[in-house]
C-alpha cells in the first residue's frame, strides 16, 4: 500500500486505511511505519474502520472498496488468504481509475452545446487556446441563452482549476519556496493571453519583487540541501548529529530574522522533530 | 451442422454468464461513506476527497 501511495503523491488518489480489528492507533501506526508509511507521506489516512451502506456483513474481515473520481463505488472485495480473495487486485483498480481522471474535471452533467470544447479542455493540453475560445464565446453569447449558461458553467470550472493551482503553489512556500516562481511561470505560460491568466501573472510579479519571498527562497534552498545530505544512509550517528548541528546553526541564522514565514515554521518544526542540538 | 450450432449456442451462453458474473451490481456513492475516527496522516472530510480515486482498505495487522 505504501508504494501505491508514494506512486500517487501528486496524483488524484487517496488511501483510507481502516483498522477493522480494534487493534488501536499506536499499534497500527507502528505497523504502518514498518510498511513504509511516514509523516512526510501525503494522500493517506489511518482511521478506525469506515463503513458504507452498500458494503455489509464483512464484520472484522479485511476488505476494500474503491471509488472513482466521480464518487461512484466501482468495486468492493472481501480479501485475505482465509477468504479466497485477491486483496492485491485493488492496485489494478486504482491504476485503472486514476487513468480515467481527466486533467480538468467538468462534472457529470452534460454540455449539450459545447461538448467538443469541453473534451479539448478536459485534457489540460493547449489550455490557453481553449480558455481563449471560452472567453471569446462568452463575450459574444446572447444574454440569457443556453449557450451563455453552458459557457458560464465551463468558465467556473476553469476558474476553480486556476484557483486550485494557485493554492497548491502557495502551499509550496512552506516546503519548497525555491520552486514557487517557476511553478507560477509554468501556470502563467499555460494560460498565456487569457483573462484567467492575469491573476497568475499578478501573483508572479508580486512575489518576484517581494523581499520576504527572496528570504524564503534562500531558507528553502538551504533547508532542502541539508535534508538531502541527512538522507544519506551511509552517515554514522555521530556524523548525522554533527551535520544536524551545522544545519540548525545555518538555518536559524536565516529563520531568526523571518520567524513568521511558512518555511521558517517548517524548518523549526523539523529541527525540533529531529532533535537538532540547540546552540 | 446441428451439433456445430448447438456448440456455438452453449459457448455464447457460457460467455454471457461469465460476463454477467463480472458485472458489479452495487450502486454506491462516496457521499454515503461514513469515515471512522481519525488516527494518522491527512485528516480529511468527504469534500477533501472530491475528484480523487479513493481506496478504502479495511484491514488489521
Amino acid at each position: 500500500m505504501a508504494s501505491l501511495v508514494k506512486r500517487y503523491q501528486e496524483g488524484p488518489f487517496h488511501l483510507i486505511y481502516g483498522d477493522c480489528q480494534r487493534i488501536g492507533k499506536e499499534k497500527m501506526m507502528d505497523y504502518m511505519k514498518t510498511q513504509g508509511f511516514s509523516d512526510d507521506l501525503k494522500n493517506f489516512t489511518l482511521s478506525q474502520f469506515p463503513s458504507h451502506p452498500e458494503v455489509k456483513g464483512n464484520g472484522h474481515v479485511p476488505y476494500y472498496m474503491v471509488f472513482d473520481h466521480t464518487g461512484k463505488l466501482r468495486y468492493d472485495h472481501m480479501c485475505g488468504q482465509y477468504h479466497g480473495g485477491d486483496g492485491m487486485k485493488c492496485i489494478e483498480w486504482v491504476d485503472t481509475l486514476v487513468a480515467e481522471v481527466p486533467a480538468i474535471y467538468f462534472g457529470e452533467e452534460d454540455f449539450k452545446l459545447h461538448t467538443e470544447l469541453v473534451k479539448e479542455l478536459e485534457t489540460g493540453e493547449n489550455l490557453a487556446k481553449g480558455v481563449k475560445k471560452v472567453e471569446t464565446a462568452l463575450d459574444e453569447a446572447e444574454t440569457g441563452s443556453d449557450s451563455e449558461a453552458e459557457l458560464t458553467r465551463i468558465y467556473a470550472v476553469l476558474t476553480s482549476f486556476r484557483d486550485n493551482e494557485l493554492a497548491r503553489i502557495e502551499n509550496l512556500r512552506a516546503s519548497d519556496p525555491e520552486i514557487v516562481l517557476d511553478e507560477l511561470k509554468d501556470l502563467e505560460s499555460r494560460l498565456k493571453g487569457t483573462t484567467l491568466g492575469e491573476a497568475v501573472s499578478a501573483r508572479e510579479e508580486e512575489l518576484s519583487k517581494s523581499d520576504d519571498h527572496k528570504a524564503e527562497r534562500k531558507i528553502g534552498d538551504k533547508f532542502n540541501k541539508y535534508k538531502e545530505k541527512l538522507d544519506d544512509e551511509t552517515l554514522s550517528e555521530k556524523q548525522r548529529y554533527k551535520l544536524l548541528g551545522q544545519a540548525a546553526k545555518a538555518l536559524r541564522k536565516l529563520t531568526d530574522d523571518h520567524p513568521d514565514l511558512p518555511i521558517s515554521k517548517t524548518v523549526e518544526a523539523w529541527l525540533t522533530e529531529n532533535r537538532a542540538p540547540e546552540e | 451442422m446441428l451439433i456445430r450450432t448447438l456448440t456455438m449456442c452453449l459457448m455464447l451462453v457460457a460467455f454471457a454468464a461469465a460476463a454477467s458474473a463480472q458485472a458489479y451490481d452495487k450502486d454506491g456513492s462516496i457521499d454515503d461513506l461514513k469515515l471512522g475516527e481519525y488516527f494518522w496522516g491527512d485528516e480529511v472530510t468527504l469534500e477533501d476527497l472530491e475528484q480523487k480515486v479513493v481506496l478504502v482498505q479495511i484491514a488489521g495487522l
